[in-house]
């Protein structure tokens, strides 16, 4: 799950939550101009295709701007 | 900071050759009061008319319910900062206020056209309805008022609550310069010996998801934009500093400043608690970095302010819990109890009815279901007379303008408003666990 607000997702208990930019715009962000803005997307996503293939154990929160594989955080408040 | 608040009770209002109060009733000289709001020229229509608690009739729909206050004396006006009215801080001196009247805000502008964002609120003055909802007890002078067609969302929004303010001081005067049947004096000297409690009210700001900044929602001196919390004397909200046009008949102007949480807080100040003060809390932030900064400042402002105990309450629901239940969570990790009051997710399908239980927030009162559903009222009774208009969309657009909604008679048997949340604790009911 892609989410700006993941600290809610964890709770929920979604097992792989990537952090998104912002509730207006989850996938992108608008202020980095067209070019950068589709470079972060593709960072989002490709994060999220990771988290697919990452054996979790429970909830676990990825960051796009972090590449190494993230530690396991059951709440992440 | 010292503040007499003056009660004129208005038990009848009727139009008449000339505003005036006399003995609980109210008298509107009703082309005077309305030239004040067609003196704007972006005003295209205006009318007025009155609804009485028990009548047949159904005012639809409501933008907000404002209660007519005036400063008699102390700096500043009442309802301070809307479109440029005076922000000078108030809370001190003398205001009057007429007690038990309703300014209700009629007008068929949505929030915000984008995103379904439309006014879905109404009054019935009779009937299940009415028994739920507090302003239905109110005399009601409703203005129906629509602005210029031409301008923008923003614009629209702007008139029509200037025109109910517009109004509402018009109303007031007629009490200015006599004296009230009943005076309460608003002061916090200090009370030595009793825990300091703070309330942290937490406000809805319509910026990220409408992109108002200043147009509607409840407004800190009319500014609704989102912002870091505010420390208010609990007297600048009895002069409307916390004021504006909202979603839910809970967070109106009128509720807001007949705030049962406030002024309870306010009349145990000297007897079993110190009151130190309101921190106004904006909330609706976008990250889960803003959030919780938020929520880290403001726990901070009432730790620095010498509280032992918070009381919260919020007027949102979904996404602005996070904030919300997080400065729960912050007060508490800094030692102050705190109590947290809450309109409750529907319980359906297994899911808890709070977004996140947090260890903490281990003092919660329920105000009941966001759901009206859930009170399962069925429709609402047919009424006689309709103040506003005559028609209602239904359906997949609800109330908005979409295409794809149903028009039905306003006046007919409808569905309750989605919303019923009641969070600072106007009403009485009760509930079974099992």
């Amino acid at each position: 799950m892609i989410s700006a607000i993941y600290d809610l997702a964890l709770t929920t208990g979604a097992n792989r939550v990537v952090r998104g930019c912002r509730i207006e715009h989850v996938c992108g962000n608008p202020a980095l101009g067209p070019d950068k803005d589709h470079e972060y997307g593709l960072t989002i996503i490709r994060t999220a295709l990771r988290a697919l293939t990452t054996p979790v154990t429970g909830p676990t929160l990825f960051d796009p701007a972090r590449a190494e594989a993230p530690a396991e955080i059951s709440d992440a408040s | 900071m010292r503040l007499e608040l003056g009660s004129f009770p208005v038990t009848d209002a009727r139009f008449g050759a000339r505003t005036r109060w006399s003995a609980g009733v109210l008298e509107i000289a009703r082309e005077a009061a309305l030239a004040t709001v067609r003196e704007d020229a972006l005003v295209a229509s205006a009318h007025l008319e009155i609804a009485r608690p028990g009548e047949s009739v159904r005012i639809w729909p409501v933008r907000d319910v404002v209660e007519p206050r005036v400063k008699v004396s102390g700096p500043g006006v009442i309802y301070p900062g809307w479109f440029g009215r005076s922000i000078e801080t108030v809370g001190q001196g003398r205001t009057h206020r007429l007690a038990g009247l309703g300014v209700v805000e009629v007008s068929s502008v949505n929030w915000n056209d984008a995103g379904g964002d439309f006014v879905d609120q109404y009054i019935d003055m009779s009937g299940p309805w009415a028994e739920l909802m507090p302003q239905a007890k109110l005399v009601n002078v409703c203005l129906v008022v629509e602005p210029d067609p031409a301008m923008d969302i923003h614009s629209k929004n702007e008139v029509v609550h200037r025109a109910t303010l517009a109004l509402s001081d018009h109303l007031a005067e007629a009490v200015r310069e006599l004296a009230p049947p009943r005076t309460e004096t608003f002061e916090l000297p200090p009370a030595p010996g009793l825990p300091g409690v703070v309330y942290i009210q937490c406000v809805h700001s319509p910026q990220a998801m409408s992109h108002s900044e200043h147009t509607f929602c409840t407004g800190t001196y009319g500014m609704t934009r989102l912002t870091p919390p505010w420390l208010l004397h609990p007297n600048e909200i009895l002069d409307g500093a916390l004021s504006g046009p909202y979603r839910t008949m809970f967070a109106t102007s009128w509720t807001v400043v007949n705030n049962p949480v406030l002024l309870d807080l306010y009349r145990r100040h000297g007897r079993s608690l110190a009151f130190l003060g309101v921190i106004a809390f904006r909330t609706e932030w976008t990250t889960q970095h803003e959030k919780d900064l938020m929520a880290e400042q403001a726990a901070k402002l009432a730790k620095m302010l010498g509280a032992a105990g918070a009381v919260v309450t919020w007027d949102a629901g979904g996404n602005e819990y996070i904030e919300v239940v997080h400065t729960v969570r912050a007060c508490e990790r800094l030692g102050i109890k705190t109590v947290f009051l809450t309109s409750e997710d529907s319980p359906e399908g297994g899911a808890p009815s709070l977004l996140k239980p947090l260890p903490e927030a281990d003092a919660i009162v329920t105000t009941g279901f966001f759901n009206t559903s859930l009170l399962d009222l069925g429709l609402m009774p047919l009424m006689e007379r309709v103040i506003g208009y005559a028609t209602k969309s239904a359906g997949s657009a609800r109330d908005g303008t979409l295409p794809g909604g149903r028009e039905i008679a306003a006046a007919g048997a409808i569905a309750p408003p989605w919303r019923y949340d009641d969070h600072y604790g106007f009403n009485r009911l009760s509930s079974f666990a099992f």
